[in-house]
């Protein structure tokens, strides 16, 4: 058995110690010198977080698959560890074998959010690799990105060897193919680097070049040498049932955030919400067959003992194959004492059936996600859900027996107005008295209605990536606008109201829709101290106010600037199916709170179409 | 616990669940097992479906347990106890720990170690501030030590433990790490806990409990 690379002393001094220990079940153990290929997969963000994410299980068990290659895991230190790492200069280890970051070929990070940057830096620092890629040496490993964050990688080009953008199951191999042959033929690690700029998905930061307007916005992106594509293609896999699923899922030692068995049942989604980056990037929306599902649900159960799977998608009720998949789930759970949870449901007649089937129905909630608080709003954000769907599926609920409902709301949607910030507590309200209009032996005791905002930040890929944000101020004055109105409802003793942290989602907003020149605020930042920056507790508003002075950067520039039509943007050079121009039209469409149909009821010609799979084809709507 | 729970499915052993809406395994556990000290002779109860028990062997659920744990990890024995038996925890009453230290002590340290032990054996009360979570908290350590030697190079001690009276080896330690001639060995890093056998009221291994089938 491995000993563990940090001491006793170290590992009962620090917060769960478990974290840095490895030794789970299912880990893959390899003899390092038995493969071709080490690649260290880290999550930049703490073991309970990097650990819910099934990103990092599908591409762990994928590379472990290949009898030529090696992969082990690596996240972030908690801050304590991290002061005891710098204090006894403690190189970042893998957990698998224990041994330092360093010496693999690749260091891959997972690119889940844009709070995740300074942890990037920082695993890259605790690492001994130099945080800018133009400073490494042979010695050094390749240090790749993927993930959402991927398709606007501009602010944290600098310190990326490469990103792969696109689906995983891709052109990972090819990479790889590629890694060996130019190791045997000795090539150097600038030629390996010139030569992955071919493979389809790779983006080498340092083979292009940016220049800007007098303005600030992007003049021209182009590649530096001749031979490397202009455009980088988003990889997509066309079939989902010709890709492997998990095995043997690793079972953590600790709870973490996600402690169940995460089966997903599709990719991409039909509907088109204007401000959902998801709903663009992972188009056309495929699925996996039932008979794939039930195969996987069972060996991933058997194989880890949880006691929870759950359904993963951007929206389960579009799966086709919904009521045939639960009947097998329900059948197979049941029995075994497992739960069933399906997050990401339409409140339906049908969804409540199964809900009240696999859930308690006391003790869970009923999730709407209306995004805005007026039908107009909806309309110009293209979330297609009605007030008569919602007042509908929540008294079907209360008849049901449940009696807590979450509602989801964005502040700071394009055009938004007092009307429809105000439309939040209203529909709250409606709802409300609809269920004290049962009688009471009918219904199941109070209500319990939790609404939460989060703030719009428009991103890359959608049709709102022109859109303008508000400042910090303005957010949180609507926010308390909204609360206050909250105040006035006759039933507000059944509601709460949350938001979010506006200074965060300014920051997202920078990140999100950034250039090259945003890198250096993220090192100032992070030498400043800030880390992990999604963690409420460890945020510090005041190292970004002050590292963006001290860089001359004007965060505003990102955030509240609306942007011209015709204005290059620093992700132009990504093709990502959905095209520039059809975003262009859904963005006027917006203006003028028209809806677009989903792809179930006809094609909208999205460009997503050339993948040449999924939806697209099962349905012979063309306009 | 998760851990056991999840071993449990993986295993497929019968184990049997409670009634109602949110069933749980039922399982507890003699003693908690103190962070950082390796455990050596630990124990658990559960309760198993009938049916589907007694065409499993002992052998054969010590085989599939084993066939499902993490590496460094083994179950030793799988026994039936009578239904009326009282649950492990309310059972536990003492249990033996031995301490090693990262150097083997010197002939001089080990002298040091016998006259300390002897001092504190030869005591009715000997005090020390145990450290807790919220905080430090005066201790009577004497009366929940009911053997403690050096030999081999190891410290060996029987101490109380459970619902009657829980001593902490490492308080055990602190003691003789602030009295005595052998503070400095008690007071490094390194030093290595394990945890050997758990006891109940009448110094009868809880092993001793059950039977295999």
């Amino acid at each position: 058995m491995r000993e563990p690379f940090l001491s006793d002393d170290i590992l009962l001094s620090v917060e769960k110690p478990a974290r840095y220990i490895g030794n789970e079940i299912n880990i893959t153990r390899k003899d390092p010198g038995s493969v071709d290929v080490e690649i260290a997969m880290c999550f930049p963000d703490v073991y309970e977080i990097g650990m819910s994410h099934i990103g990092i299980q599908i591409l762990y068990d994928m590379f472990n698959k290949r009898d030529d290659v090696l992969c082990e895991r690596v996240f972030s230190p908690w801050t304590d560890l991290d002061k005891i790492m710098r204090e006894k200069k403690i190189p970042l280890f893998t957990l698998e074998t224990q041994r330092p970051v360093k010496e693999f070929d690749f260091l891959g990070i997972t690119i889940q959010y844009e709070m995740c940057y300074t942890n990037i830096l920082q695993v890259l620092d605790l690492s001994g690799i130099p945080l800018h890629a133009s400073e490494r040496t042979e010695e050094h490993p390749i240090v790749i990105g993927g993930g959402p964050c991927t398709y606007n990688p501009e602010p944290i080009a600098e310190f990326f060897d490469m990103f792969y953008i696109g689906e995983g199951e891709v052109t990972y191999d090819l990479l790889f193919d590629l890694y060996k042959e130019c190791r045997k033929e000795g090539a150097s690690r600038k030629d390996f680097l010139r030569r992955a700029s071919a493979v389809p998905g790779i983006y080498v930061p340092s083979l292009y070049q940016v220049s800007y307007n007098e303005d600030g916005t992007v003049k021209e992106f182009c590649a530096k040498e001749e031979g490397v594509p202009a455009t980088v293609e988003r990889q997509v896999v066309r079939e989902m049932d010709d890709i492997s699923f998990i095995d043997r899922p690793i079972v953590p030692f600790i709870k973490v955030i996600q402690d169940r068995t995460a089966l997903e049942i599709m990719r991409g989604c039909i509907r088109g919400c204007r401000f959902c980056q998801a709903g663009c990037v992972y188009r056309p929306k495929r699925e996996h067959s039932v008979s794939y599902l039930t195969e996987c649900a069972e060996k991933m159960l058997k194989a880890t003992g949880n006691d929870e799977i759950s359904l993963s998608s951007l929206s389960s009720s579009d799966y086709s194959g919904l009521k045939e998949l639960l009947d097998h789930l329900i059948a197979y759970t049941k029995e075994r004492k497992i739960n069933i949870s399906l997050p990401s449901l339409r409140i339906d007649s049908f969804s409540l059936d199964i809900m009240s089937e696999i859930q308690d129905v006391k003790k869970s909630s009923l999730t709407f996600a209306p995004e805005a608080g007026t039908q107009r709003l909806r309309d110009v954000i293209n979330k297609g859900i009605t007030e008569e769907e919602i007042m509908t599926g929540s008294m079907s609920a209360f008849h049901g027996g449940w009696n807590r409902v979450k509602f989801y709301f964005m502040l700071g949607l394009p055009g938004e107005t007092e009307e429809d910030r105000k439309g939040i507590p209203e529909l709250c309200e409606k709802v409300a008295e609809a269920y004290y209009d049962i009688p009471k032996e009918d219904r199941n005791g109070r209500l319990k209605i939790t609404a939460s905002s989060s703030f719009f930040v428009p991103k890359p890929f959608t049709p709102f990536q022109w859109a303008s944000m508000c400042n910090a101020g303005e957010y949180l004055d609507r926010a308390h606008f909204v609360k206050d109105t909250f105040r006035t409802m006759t039933n507000f003793k059944s509601m709460r109201y949350e938001y979010h942290d506006a200074d965060v989602s300014i920051l997202e907003g920078v990140f999100a829709r950034g250039d090259r020149k945003i890198a250096k605020v993220i090192e100032t930042a992070y030498r400043k101290g800030a880390l992990y920056d999604s963690w409420s507790d460890c945020f510090d508003p005041v190292k970004w106010d002050d590292s963006f002075k001290e860089c001359g950067t004007d965060p505003e520039f990102y955030t509240i600037r609306e942007r011209k039509a015709d204005e290059k943007f620093p992700w132009d050079f990504i093709d990502a199916g959905v095209t520039k121009t059809f975003l262009l039209k859904e963005w006027e469409k917006s203006k003028k709170a028209l809806i677009t149909e989903n792809c179930s009821v006809a094609c909208q010609g999205c460009g997503a179409a050339k993948y040449g799979g999924g939806i697209c084809f099962e349905n012979k709507n063309q306009i | 616990m998760r851990y056991f729970q999840k071993a449990m499915r993986r295993a497929e052993i019968p184990i049997r669940y409670s009634e109602g809406f949110s069933p749980h395994q039922i399982m507890s556990f003699a003693a908690p097992l103190g962070m950082g000290i390796n455990g050596f002779g630990e124990y658990m109860d559960i309760e198993t479906v009938d049916e589907k028990q007694k065409s499993m062997s002992s052998e054969e659920c010590v085989r599939l347990l084993n066939g499902v744990m993490a590496e460094g990890m083994k179950i030793l024995s799988y026994r039936a106890i009578p239904d009326d038996t009282e649950n492990a925890m309310a059972s536990v009453a003492s249990a033996d720990y031995r301490i090693i230290f990262p150097k083997t002590p010197t002939e001089e340290e080990t002298e040091s170690v016998k006259e300390d032990i002897a001092e504190l054996l030869g005591k009715e009360s000997a005090h020390v501030m145990k450290v807790t979570s919220k905080g430090e908290k005066d201790t009577d350590i004497r009366p929940m030590i009911n053997e403690l030697k050096i030999s081999d190079g190891f410290i060996f001690m029987n101490i109380a433990q459970g619902s009657n009276g829980n001593l902490k080896p490492q308080t055990v330690i602190k003691y003789f790490a602030e009295n005595g001639k052998a503070a400095a060995l008690f007071s490094g890093t390194g030093v290595r806990i394990d945890r050997t056998e758990i006891y109940d009221s009448g110094h009868r291994r809880l092993d001793e409990y059950g039977n295999d089938f």
